[in-house]
């Protein structure tokens, strides 16, 4: 009895976060509070935060109180958010433990709560187009026990019932009804088949000497959540890892992508290139959604500007269903200046002329990413839930 | 869940019995085994096996248990305020665990007992606590679980606003009739309350002008409020401080919600004299589970250890640590009170002795000087024999027993000690309970060794040694005539858990000397220069920490709200009429309220109102303190401002009338004492 009170409380409170968290996704949702699981995916995803007290009348912070210990006067103990540290370290870490609250989704819920999906995504391909769905709607003659259907028409008294009278053994002055292995069924399966689509991430990056490690973790914190939540939304999800520098690469896996590093020039058209080439290979535009999503921190060549913006009209675009262009751009960085001088168009530059190039085009998505919680942003406004003609208006216009 | 297994409730028995025998008084204990997560449940319903449910203890939940898998932290004992009281021992604690725990429980049950604060309290509150859940389960399905459990928030919100003194005022009030009483037949004159006094000249030592300045206006504020309270503008005649029973009795409440908030209410009083006592409890509970085990040899050598760790654990965690705390001053009593370092005599001779002298030996060359009428002689020399007989273990005293502090104690047993063990042996006789012979032996050993030295003594089998006694014992004991008593300590410490709470016992007992040997410091936001949001240490005298204690400790460190008024009109101007404001205000002792929690606090009282509410409070100003510490100052030669007994302030009244939005509104500047 006791038991189940307790933990009735507990899913109550647990109910009461998810939805503070539901109504404040974006306080949050904030980089380091969510925990994702590694590649396991029954795994819960974990969000983090401190948990607020009841309010109160209680003394401020203008009274504090009394501690233990030795100190001199003038002795900081910590900023008034927090309880005092008495000790260096010690009290902390048990401090800061109690305060903090995991709360678990699924996978389903978070996904509910971003309300991710891929946009504009079209029923493509053949070789995997049969999706098998299992509903619960046959019967079968063998089976678990525990799954013998007991009404309706396959019911096993109704069979019995039909085949006594078929066969004349019912007596109505003395219904009986006796069950034979016969007139069993059981519940089983009934595969359905659904429409599958075949989707296909193109990640591209680009890791040239101007990229901080500032834009790297940026970069980073956003492929991880959006491969990571894509791919569990959607079964066969390929991911394409490109870097580029002057030369484009393609990367084996998501590791290698994100630990990628270069020094020297940007074109970005060797990129864009590359996953002409690639789509060409290997991902027929017929049978694969194409979702390429490129960060740069915008500072291109100038004279590769045309070029890349060629490309992306001419080979990537018309086989995309949607192309995203993340542009890093930390407010600190005010060194740009003394880089200009050196022929390279200035930060910002390349997503200006993406723009210019594609205000009209529903099928261009980009955005300016300042600081890491704007990767939660940034898979929003790439990957959110949208109606069909409700394409965010371009950033710059 | 697993009942308390054989092992356990035979050490149960035999802990009890040496409880009982030691002069621990308890009611009968029920021990229940949990497992972490049944532990975590119960410490998340603060014990009761019966609670009511709500979302609130189902985050405790969850925090403790992550804590304890983490293991960060882990709950010692977990006992209930009840007859027969109920405690809880975890599963997979040790066995020394488990006594330790056992021990600790049998020390909180006597002071639950026999504490005169806990007098008031509800011992059948383990069925009232299981009646109000079942009520409130009925509730939930009357009403919706909704509706229950946003109230039961908003009581929970509300529940520090009790009157702390209320179970307590049967005697108050008796006191205060007679006083008044009293002081009706002195006084007639224009100033009622003004002390009498024949002689005119005395008059302003017994009446300082300040004090009948603001007995004035006290006075002038109370009649103004009797003029009010009859012409019906004022409703409580007198401020309320129970804001919780003066909304019980006039909020605009439902039948079940009046039901929920005296649940609550009832439970807030229940808790009242645990959080009065927390150092007082614990430290009495610490000093014996400390003295049961080690002393009485409840823990097995091969278990001191590890009862020596936890032990640590307990008592060095860090922060303000009420079982450290408690656990030195009963410590300092018992000492102290062995040894005659209190009272008259030890505060006229400590500083008048000679630093080299040995306090024990002025106490006890008082003693004999007393006893035999200014002779010392053949006594002195026993005494002085004794001393180091002790110190070097002759005569077959155990040497590693000595501690210097104890030479006192062990002085007034020894002699008695023939006596004490015609006692002992009378008491092995008439002994019927097998847990306690060991016990009874063991004492009888210990008289045995003082029974040999004083027969050594005798015999002059023991040297004879005579130290030269200074002049100045002679002098001082002629000049402070009177016994001292000694080894009084273990006595002193009982009649304290008698009378004592948290406030009186660090009032009284916390000496200078003591709080050298456990360094204290009062913080605050700001404190000592450090920037305004980051808590800085504030002060390290004794006497400023020890204000600030004492601060904290008075109403339980929770601001005193009253009642003020609850027809209260925001505008008279037209003429006079009746509001229905309910008028709040903080009794501002110099410490403001946290601003954020309190406008969402006054958002929460208004569905209890469902009229306008307002609080008065008073907001400080900063203090400009300037940026070097005086330490540095005092280093350049300059002095440092004085300390400031006052500080300015404006009052500031919130408002809601709809539970949403609060205005504020500034109204005039004045002066705070701060008492601490």
């Amino acid at each position: 009895m006791r038991r189940r009170r307790i933990k009735r409380d507990e899913r109550r409170f647990t109910d009461i976060l998810k939805g503070k968290i539901r109504q404040n996704i974006k306080k949050y949702l904030k980089p380091g509070s969510v925990i994702l699981p590694g590649k396991g995916k029954r795994v819960p995803i974990r969000i983090r935060f401190f948990h607020l007290p009841l309010p109160r009348f209680r003394y401020g912070p203008n009274f504090g109180g009394v501690g233990a210990g030795r100190g001199k006067q003038g002795d900081d103990l910590g900023p008034i958010t927090g309880d005092p540290k008495y000790e260096q370290g010690e009290k902390k870490a048990g401090e800061q433990a109690g305060e903090l609250i995991e709360v678990e989704f699924t996978e389903e819920e978070i996904l509910e709560m971003m309300e991710l999906e891929l946009p504009n995504l079209q029923p493509k391909g053949e070789k995997t187009i049969d999706a098998e769905d299992h509903r619960w709607s046959s019967a079968r003659r063998v089976g678990p026990e525990s799954l013998i259907i007991k009404r309706g028409p396959k019911g096993i008294y109704r069979r019995a019932l039909q085949r006594q009278l078929a066969s004349g053994a019912y007596n109505p002055r003395n219904p009986k009804l006796i069950p034979i292995q016969e007139d069993k069924s059981f519940r089983s399966t009934k595969p359905i088949p659904t429409p599958q689509n075949n989707a296909m991430l193109a990640f591209m990056r680009d890791i040239s000497g101007s990229v901080s490690d500032e834009e790297r973790e940026i970069i980073s914190y956003f492929c991880f959540f959006a491969g990571g939540l894509l791919r569990r939304q959607y079964d066969e999800l390929e991911c394409v890892y490109i870097v580029h520098h002057v030369q484009a690469e393609e990367m084996r896996d998501q590791e290698q992508f994100l630990k990628a590093d270069s020094y020297g020039g940007t074109k970005s058209s060797s990129a864009h290139q590359l996953l002409a080439n690639i789509i060409e290979d290997r991902f027929s535009p017929e049978a694969w959604n194409i979702y390429p999503v490129y960060f740069s921190d915008g500072m291109n060549w100038e004279a590769d500007n045309d070029a890349t913006i060629q490309l992306i009209h001419d080979k990537i675009l018309p086989f995309s269903n949607q192309y995203s262009y993340g542009e890093v751009q930390p407010a600190w960085r005010s060194w740009y200046k003394e880089e200009l001088s050196e022929g390279f168009s200035s930060p910002g530059f390349f997503g200006q002329r993406l723009a210019t190039e594609f205000a009209e085009n529903p099928q261009v998505v980009y955005l300016t990413l300042k600081e890491r919680g704007d990767a939660w942003e940034g898979l929003r406004k790439f990957f959110g839930k949208r109606k069909q003609e409700a394409y965010d208006a371009p950033y710059y216009a | 869940m697993p009942l308390i297994t054989h092992e356990l409730r035979s050490w149960q028995a035999r802990i009890e019995a040496i409880a009982r025998r030691q002069g621990l008084d308890f009611f009968r204990i029920v021990f229940d085994v949990v497992d972490w997560d049944g532990m975590a449940e119960v410490a998340s319903y603060q014990g009761f096996p019966d609670h009511y449910s709500h979302w609130k203890f189902g985050e405790s939940y969850t925090n403790m248990r992550k804590s304890f898998t983490y293991g960060l932290s882990k709950i010692y004992e977990m006992v209930i305020n009840a007859n027969p009281a109920l405690a809880y021992l975890l599963e997979e604690n040790k066995l020394i665990d488990q006594k330790l725990v056992m021990a600790h429980v049998c020390a909180h049950v006597d002071f639950f007992k026999n504490n005169a604060w806990f007098e008031p309290t509800d011992r059948t509150m383990l069925a009232s606590s299981r009646g109000a859940s079942e009520r409130i389960e009925k509730y939930r399905k009357k009403y919706g679980e909704k509706s229950v459990d946003d109230f039961i928030t908003d009581c929970m919100k509300i529940d520090n606003l009790i009157d702390s003194r209320m179970p307590y005022m049967e005697a108050y009030r008796e006191k205060r009739g007679r006083d008044e009483e009293e002081r009706r037949k002195f006084k007639k004159g224009e100033q009622q309350f003004k002390f009498k006094s024949d002689l005119p000249y005395l008059d302003d030592f017994i009446n300082p002008p300040d004090w009948v300045d603001r007995q004035a206006k006290r006075d002038k504020v109370r009649e103004e409020r009797k003029l009010e309270a009859q012409k019906g503008l004022r409703f409580p005649a007198k401020p309320v401080r129970d804001v919780l029973l003066f909304l019980l009795r006039f909020g605009a409440l439902e039948e079940w919600q009046r039901d929920i908030l005296d649940i609550i209410r009832q439970e807030s009083y229940y808790f009242l004299p645990q959080a009065l006592t927390k150092i007082a409890n614990e430290g009495w509970a610490a000093y014996w589970h400390s003295e049961l085990l080690v002393k009485r040899g409840l823990a097995s050598q091969a278990e001191i250890v590890d009862y020596a760790q936890h032990n640590a654990a307990t008592l060095g965690s860090p922060g303000f640590n009420p079982y450290k705390l408690g656990l030195a001053i009963y410590r300092d009593i018992e000492h102290r009170w062995d040894s005659g370092r209190h009272g008259l005599l030890w505060e006229n001779c400590r500083y008048l002795l000679d630093k080299n002298a040995n306090w024990d030996d002025f106490v006890v060359f008082k003693e004999i000087y007393e006893e035999n009428e200014g002779r010392t002689g053949e006594k002195w020399a026993e005494w002085c024999s004794f001393k180091r007989a002790c110190e070097n273990g002759l005569c077959g005293f155990p040497k590693d027993l000595y501690a210097k502090e104890k030479l006192t104690k062990w002085w007034c047993e020894y002699q008695k000690c023939e006596e004490r063990f015609v006692e002992l042996e009378k008491e092995l006789a008439s002994n019927t309970c097998s847990d306690l012979t060991d016990e009874i032996r063991n004492d009888m050993n210990w008289c045995r060794k003082l029974i040999d030295m004083r027969r050594a003594w005798k015999t002059g089998e023991l040297q004879k040694i005579t130290d030269p006694i200074p002049e100045e014992f002679f002098l001082l004991a002629r000049k402070y005539p009177g016994k001292v008593p000694l080894g009084q300590g273990r006595k002193k410490i009982f009649e304290i858990r008698r009378r004592i709470n948290d406030f009186s016992l660090i009032n009284e007992f916390l000496t200078p000397e003591l709080f050298e040997k456990l360094p204290m410091f009062s913080y605050k936001a700001g404190g000592g220069g450090t920037p305004s949001d980051h808590w800085g240490i504030d002060k390290l005298e004794f006497e400023a920490v020890k204000k600030k204690l004492l601060f904290t400790l008075l109403n339980r460190g929770e601001p005193v709200i009253e009642v003020v008024n609850a027809q209260y009109a925001w505008s008279r101007s037209e003429g006079e009429y009746r509001g229905r404001g309910l008028y709040l205000r903080q009794k501002h002792e110099g410490a403001d309220l946290k601003h954020d929690e309190m406008k969402d606090t006054l958002r929460a009282l208004f569905p209890f109102w469902q009229n306008p509410v307002h609080l008065e409070t008073v907001i400080m100003e900063e203090e400009k303190q300037s940026a070097i510490p005086p330490e540095i100052l005092k280093q350049m030669g300059v002095e440092p401002p004085e300390e400031k007994r006052r500080g300015r302030g404006s009052i500031r009244i919130y408002s809601t009338s709809d539970g949403k939005e609060i205005t504020a509104f500034d109204k005039e500047r004045v002066e705070v004492d701060f008492p601490y």
